[in-house]
């Protein structure tokens, strides 16, 4: 079933307006090919159809393929596809990802730019807000560094915020990432990820369940999620509201019995609110990379062959360990090189110079503010520290 | 019959002395006003005519002909009926001929013969001063704006009847009848009066009474520091900051900051006052630094001066002072860019058909607004605006507008302990000490150039006035490449950099002034929504 021929057929067929995965696998399972289904008279369809109960009426739908039918030109547009370099993969091929066939009712053709994730590769999806604070976009971008560091796919959206940070920091760790649309393929959402959007190409794959050229869709984005959750083997939440999408992923992996992870926050954060909620409900606790690298390379024992990937890849629990030490809170540890004294002061989430001030004066520091201005910028120069935006001050 | 009577009149900014001629001739009886007039100066005539009859005086059925001289400027406003009666009269020969030699006559009259006040009386006596006129007959209610003129005699009166009563009494015993108007000035206003260097060295340590004190702002020091630099250099300023943070106090107080305006200055601005008609026996003149904030909807007319024979508008009364644009981003495109011209050249060119007219609108620019759409950005629990919205945001503020804007200072959100600590701040006399004398080494600095102040500098005289040494050549490099500056950027960063040296009394530019300039600048956008992607 794998020759070109069929996959143009499937292609036609999976674009026919209104037929959807379900009656796509319903026609395939009835007349054994797609290629089989285009050749079908309309009468056959219809009744294959109808059987399926599947809201709309059999006739209706029928109708539709006979009129797409009659367009012919299903090798043409194939090719077309050819063209751009998107790839398809359907559920009765053999290179189908193995942890979405476990899934119910998985998609049954995924378009892809750039390459399948590799099987034998663990995988974590690394999920949380758009609008992310700096807190969670630092977040963010250590575990996605770390983890990916360590041979470990990093899965997300590619949305702005978390999902994005995540990706680039993956990448730029020397990691692959891969990325769920929820539009086609060809079309690069949210725009301003275009840079992230190619490099993912060259060292992951962009994936969607989305015949190309569909636009990014409100009702899309619960399939994209899904897809998410089934590619990997846990998920970590970063950042999310009370109320957001980010809820989907996650009731999707526990649905389909994957660890959740959460990266606490402050109670005050309204932006951490989804994860401590989490945390609650009983959600892994992630307090540093290692924990999430401990946590998947005793899933990798578990699954025999792949232990040895991820352990020659990355480090051992006790390495892992000594990356938590790093983390957030202790990564000030360069205080020797920083003359001023100002970088204790300093924070992940930007604080402007006066909340400085008087953190340094609390602290028995008794600064003018035009020499914690001048310092500050010294420490940005130096690459220590951001201004991110007005008399904001950061940690990089 | 003929008489001819002094005035004067305003045509734009400037003010020249009219010649209101009167003639009574025997002819068929009528009553013609010529010399190209607006229509309230055609109806003087019937308001003369008739508050000289409400005083029992008869015109005779004549041939009545005024004509105001230079008869090619067209005139408006109704100062010229206090002269036309008198011209009447002196032809009718009830006023000594004698007593309208070199005095000069302003007023409107009411039909029961009252005087009353009229607009831009101020340039009009100036003008009058200088062509060597020694006494004013002006209405009572504009005493104390002319009184800003030295050297010429202001008699106020009250109505017309006084005013026959005055120039029919013999010169030595005119006084008498009415003293002279003799302005007492008031303390804190005193020493400024004598001249510029005078105020700049002594003026300013009181402080001024009534006028807000930036000791009232609790907190955002860093917000007063960058208010401190950009009222020394005369820098344009933005603060942006979430709703209630102090930006408005903060420019409302910038005026208290600023060296108080000396007695030329005080002249100048008050001039334009005068002709926009906007002083009255309260204020009869502007001896503080104007502070204006126009509401965002503000037509463009009203912005730069409008009318067919233009009246100042918002940037020429702030002329000296403060220009405040609270929202700026609400501001129409179009009306800020307006602003363009005027703030390279420090004066309004307005075209008209009958005229070009020029208006001076040497501002101090001051822009407020908020960091995004719902106003809270960066505080993520309140704000879910996204990256792209925050950039949209200040793109709405027209580039070369915002690239003129020197300082940039994020104003934070203030916190509750804050406001009740209740610890005062700096006074503003203290910050005007610091502001005058960085002013002090600018005006040292730049003698005998057109400059001004650090604000002033162009790309060639930063060279020259702002040199560097090697070792902060090198740092600006660094700062270049990190900041990722453009070439006025970076001039612009020099000449805050200046400024704060002038401020901390230092003669060369150091490392610590251009780091502390290049946080008050921190991308080639306002510099938010900048997030890491």
């Amino acid at each position: 079933m794998n020759d070109s021929k069929e996959q143009a057929y499937l292609y036609w067929l999976h674009c026919v307006p209104g037929i959807g995965d379900a009656a796509l696998r319903l026609l395939v399972k009835e007349f054994g090919s797609a290629g089989a289904v285009y050749r079908a008279p309309v009468r056959e369809l219809e009744t294959a159809l109808g059987r399926g109960a599947l809201g709309e009426t059999g006739r209706k739908r029928a109708e539709k393929i006979e009129e797409s039918r009659r367009d012919g030109s299903v090798l043409e547009n194939y090719r077309q596809l050819e063209a751009k370099g998107i790839r398809m993969v359907s559920l009765w091929d053999r290179e189908y990802p193995g942890r979405l066939k476990k899934i119910t009712n998985p998609p049954a053709v995924l378009y892809y730019l750039g390459a399948l994730p590799a099987e034998e590769r663990l995988a974590l999806a690394i999920i949380g807000a758009r609008e992310c604070s700096d807190y969670g976009s630092y977040i963010a971008g250590v575990f996605g560094e770390r983890i990916a560091s360590c041979g470990v796919n990093i899965i997300s959206g590619m949305a702005r915020g978390i999902d994005g940070i995540s990706q680039m920091e993956a990448l730029r760790a020397g990691g692959s990432t891969y990325a769920v649309l929820g539009c086609g393929v060809d079309i690069c959402y949210p725009a301003d990820n275009r840079r992230l959007y190619e490099r993912i190409q060259e060292r992951g794959g962009i994936l969607s369940p989305f015949p190309p050229g569909t636009p990014p869709a409100k009702n899309l984005f619960p399939l994209r999620n899904k897809i998410v959750a089934g590619l990997s083997d846990a998920v970590l939440v970063v950042e999310a509201r009370q109320k957001s999408g980010t809820w989907i992923t996650v009731d999707m992996a526990l649905e389909q019995g994957k660890d959740v992870y959460a990266v606490p926050g402050r109670i005050t954060d309204r932006l951490s609110d989804g994860c401590n909620l989490l945390i609650r409900q009983g959600a892994g606790i992630a307090l540093a990379p290692g924990d999430i690298l401990a946590e998947l390379s005793v899933l990798g024992n578990r699954k025999g062959e792949r232990k040895e990937r991820c352990v020659r890849h990355g480090r051992s629990r006790a390495d892992s360990k000594k990356t938590d030490e790093n983390m957030p809170s202790e990564e000030l540890s360069g205080q020797e090189r920083d003359r001023s004294g100002l970088l204790a002061f300093l924070d992940v989430n930007p604080s402007s110079c006066d909340e400085i001030l008087e953190r340094a004066g609390r602290a028995g520091v008794k600064l003018e503010l035009s020499k914690l201005m001048a310092g500050l910028v010294e420490l940005c120069l130096a690459g220590k520290a951001r201004q991110t935006g007005g008399n904001y001050f950061a940690l990089k | 019959m003929y008489s001819t009577v002094l005035s004067g009149a305003i045509y734009g900014i400037d003010s020249y002395l009219v010649q209101v001629e009167v003639d009574m001739s025997s002819g068929l009886p009528c009553f013609a006003m010529v010399g190209s007039l607006g229509g309230e100066v055609k109806e003087s005539g019937e308001r003369v005519r008739i508050a000289l009859k409400n005083m029992g005086i008869h015109l005779p059925p004549m041939h009545v002909a005024v004509n105001l001289s230079p008869a090619d400027i067209k005139k408006e406003g109704t100062a010229f009926d206090l002269p036309i009666a008198a011209g009447l009269l002196c032809s009718m020969e009830k006023i000594r001929r004698s007593a309208l030699q070199g005095i000069l006559l302003l007023g409107e009259l009411g039909l029961d013969g009252k005087v009353r006040p009229v607009k831009g009386v101020l340039p009009i006596i100036k003008k009058a001063h200088e062509a060597g006129i020694e006494r004013c007959l002006i209405p009572e209610g504009n005493v104390r704006e002319a009184g800003r003129i030295q050297g010429i005699k202001i008699v106020g009166v009250p109505s017309l009847s006084t005013a026959i009563e005055y120039l029919n009494t013999p010169p030595q015993r005119q006084d008498m009848v009415i003293a002279p108007f003799v302005e007492e000035e008031p303390l804190w206003m005193r020493e400024d009066t004598e001249g510029k260097r005078k105020s700049l060295r002594e003026g300013g340590d009181e402080p001024v009474p009534g006028e807000p004190d930036f000791c009232e702002i609790v907190g955002q020091e860093s917000v007063k520091r960058a208010a401190l630099i950009a009222a020394a250099g005369f820098h344009n300023l933005l603060i942006v900051g979430p709703p209630g943070s102090g930006k408005t106090m903060t420019a409302r107080r910038l005026p208290s900051i600023l060296p108080l305006l000396t007695g030329e200055e005080i002249l100048e601005v008050s001039s334009i006052y005068s002709i926009a008609g906007l002083l009255d026996e309260d204020t009869p003149y502007i001896s503080r630094r104007p502070f204006l904030n126009p509401h965002h909807t503000i037509s463009p007319q009203a912005l730069t001066g409008g009318g067919r024979i233009p009246r100042p508008g918002v940037i020429s009364l702030s002329h000296r002072g403060v220009l405040f644009l609270d929202e700026m981003a609400e501001f129409k495109k179009q009306t800020l860019d307006l602003l363009r011209q005027p703030m390279e050249d420090r004066r309004v060119q307005i075209a008209r058909s009958c005229g070009s007219f020029s208006y001076p609108a040497d501002f101090m620019l001051v822009g407020a607004s908020n960091p995004c759409p719902c106003g809270y950005y960066p505080d993520r629990n309140r704000c879910r605006c996204t990256p792209f919205e925050v950039r949209q945001y200040f793109s709405r503020i027209s580039g070369p507008i915002l690239d003129r804007l020197d300082i940039r200072i994020f104003a934070p959100q203030l916190k509750i302990g804050q406001l009740q600590g209740g610890e005062k701040g700096e006074t503003s006399t203290s910050m005007r000490k610091k502001v005058t004398g960085a002013r002090i080494r600018q005006q040292k600095r730049f003698e005998g150039t057109r400059l001004r102040f650090n604000v002033d500098l162009g790309a060639g005289d930063i060279e020259k006035y702002c040199p560097l040494g090697r070792k902060e050549k090198q740092l600006m490099e660094e700062l270049f490449q990190s900041l990722g500056l453009s070439a006025r950027a970076y001039h612009r960063m020099i000449k805050v950099a200046r400024t704060i040296a002038d401020v901390e009394g230092r003669d060369a530019i150091g490392r610590e002034q251009l780091l502390e300039a290049a946080c008050y600048y921190s991308g080639e956008e306002a510099g938010f929504g900048n997030e890491r992607q």
